[in-house]
């Protein structure tokens, strides 16, 4: 039983753990307005076979394995109500408890983030609500 | 006088499986808890519909044929929160209220909404999914107390059921992403989707109040003109009970399109893609948002 919880934590330690950063996509804010830039990172245990994370249907962010952790800069001009980011991931089919972390560091120190367990069929797709100006 | 018979053809009964007991008869006075029914019952219940898609619950009231088919049923769904108010003398047609299962009142706190100066319970709780899955739980216990040899079968309904609406759920929240939350502003014809914003990150502009027969005072249009133009409001939506005059009016002066019909008070008519509580929340979700977009 001890055994069984053990490794039942190894997609969480994974994610825990540093590893090499890749640039990522990035999506430029229209010239007219100021732009607070955002720090994503999103991590994985396994790594992906790829993935995206999306603002409107434009990607913010994105790569694939073999590689776990990624991290970019989004130019972004977060409004008053906030953004919904989208993350999609797929591992091969018959990975085990795949998962993911998505961390968005604004730029006045706040910080929201959250982990995504993917299905039995090695897919992810969720929905990250950043919060907007307080 | 001899058993043996009497013996012989139950001792067959009992080897060829558990006599099949007679299906449920329930009776529902809500589109949305007859498709909660039929899927949490399967065929261990006989679904008798009330109130059928298409019909207005604020403005129904049972005929005589009603009463005693909700006379006739083991359990009578009622949506409650004050919809139905006919409720109590419905009741009293039927013999009592024991058999009643206000659905709305047992999924506990509710959103509440300003009519006539006075605060009451928003009755439109069938908006949130989070809602629906306390509805699903309320169903089955009362379709276990009423048939408990059916336990593992209702069990089984509304566990297979409370995960389809977890999907459901996703999926609506994935369809809403599609659109910048500053552009959620959703004007309707009546206040009923309070639950809904709440859970998807709208604001409500209603026309109407919490009830279909309300009417809308030239005041309140001529606020609503004035919020829909300084909000960049790109769509609204109607439902038929709304005087066509104020529809002309709204989209005349804000140059606001009419985004499509909306399923407010329950589902749609058989065959449909509402027809279901399923169909009915991507059919909002889906019209809400690519209106806005």
């Amino acid at each position: 039983m001890v055994v069984v919880f053990a490794l039942a934590g190894v997609p969480v330690w994974r994610l825990t753990r540093p590893a090499a950063a890749v640039a990522a996509s990035v999506e430029e804010a229209p010239a007219s307005q100021p732009a607070a830039p955002l720090e994503v990172e999103a991590d994985f245990a396994p790594a992906p076979a790829g993935f995206q994370v999306c603002h409107l249907d434009r990607p913010v962010l994105a790569g694939s394995g073999p590689l776990a952790h990624f991290a970019g800069r989004w130019a972004a001009t977060l409004p008053p109500e906030g953004v919904d980011l989208v993350l999609t991931a797929r591992w091969p089919p018959g990975t085990a408890r795949a998962a993911a972390r998505l961390i968005v560091r604004l730029s006045d120190g706040r910080r929201a983030e959250k982990s995504f367990w993917a299905g039995e069929d090695g897919s992810l797709t969720e929905v990250f609500g950043v919060p907007g100006t307080p | 006088m001899n058993k043996l018979p009497f013996l012989s053809v139950l001792a067959i009964l009992a080897g060829a499986g558990a006599i099949q007991a007679a299906p449920l008869k329930v009776a529902s006075l809500s589109t949305v808890l007859s498709d909660f029914a039929r899927n949490i019952g399967g065929d261990q219940v006989q679904v008798e519909e009330i109130v059928k898609g298409g019909v207005d619950p604020h403005d129904f009231q049972p005929s005589p044929g009603d009463v005693e088919k909700v006379s006739g049923a083991d359990i009578v769904l009622a949506s409650g929160k004050g919809i139905e108010g006919y409720l109590s003398k419905l009741e009293e047609g039927a013999g009592g209220a024991r058999k009643f299962v206000d659905v709305g009142d047992k999924i506990g706190a509710s959103l509440q909404l300003e009519e006539e100066g006075k605060l009451i319970d928003d009755p439109h709780w069938w908006h949130s999914t989070a809602n629906a899955g306390k509805a699903v739980n309320v169903v089955r216990d009362a379709f276990i107390a009423a048939a408990p040899a059916s336990r593992d079968a209702f069990t089984a309904g509304a566990a297979a059921y409370g995960a389809k609406l977890d999907d459901l759920d996703k999926a609506i929240k994935l369809k809403v992403a599609e659109l910048a939350r500053n552009k959620r502003k959703l004007v309707t014809s009546h206040d009923a989707f309070q639950y809904f914003a709440r859970d998807y990150g709208f604001k409500i502009y209603p026309i109407e109040g919490a009830s279909t027969a309300d009417e809308p005072s030239t005041r309140k249009v001529a606020e609503l003109l004035e919020t829909i133009q300084k909000e960049k409001v790109k769509a609204v939506f109607f439902e038929h009970t709304l005087n066509p005059k104020v529809i002309t009016q709204i989209t005349k002066e804000t140059g606001a399109k009419v985004g499509g019909e909306l399923y407010a008070d329950g589902l749609g008519a058989p065959g449909g893609d509402a027809a279901t509580y399923a169909g009915m929340m991507r059919h909002n979700a889906r019209t809400i948002v690519d209106a806005l977009k």
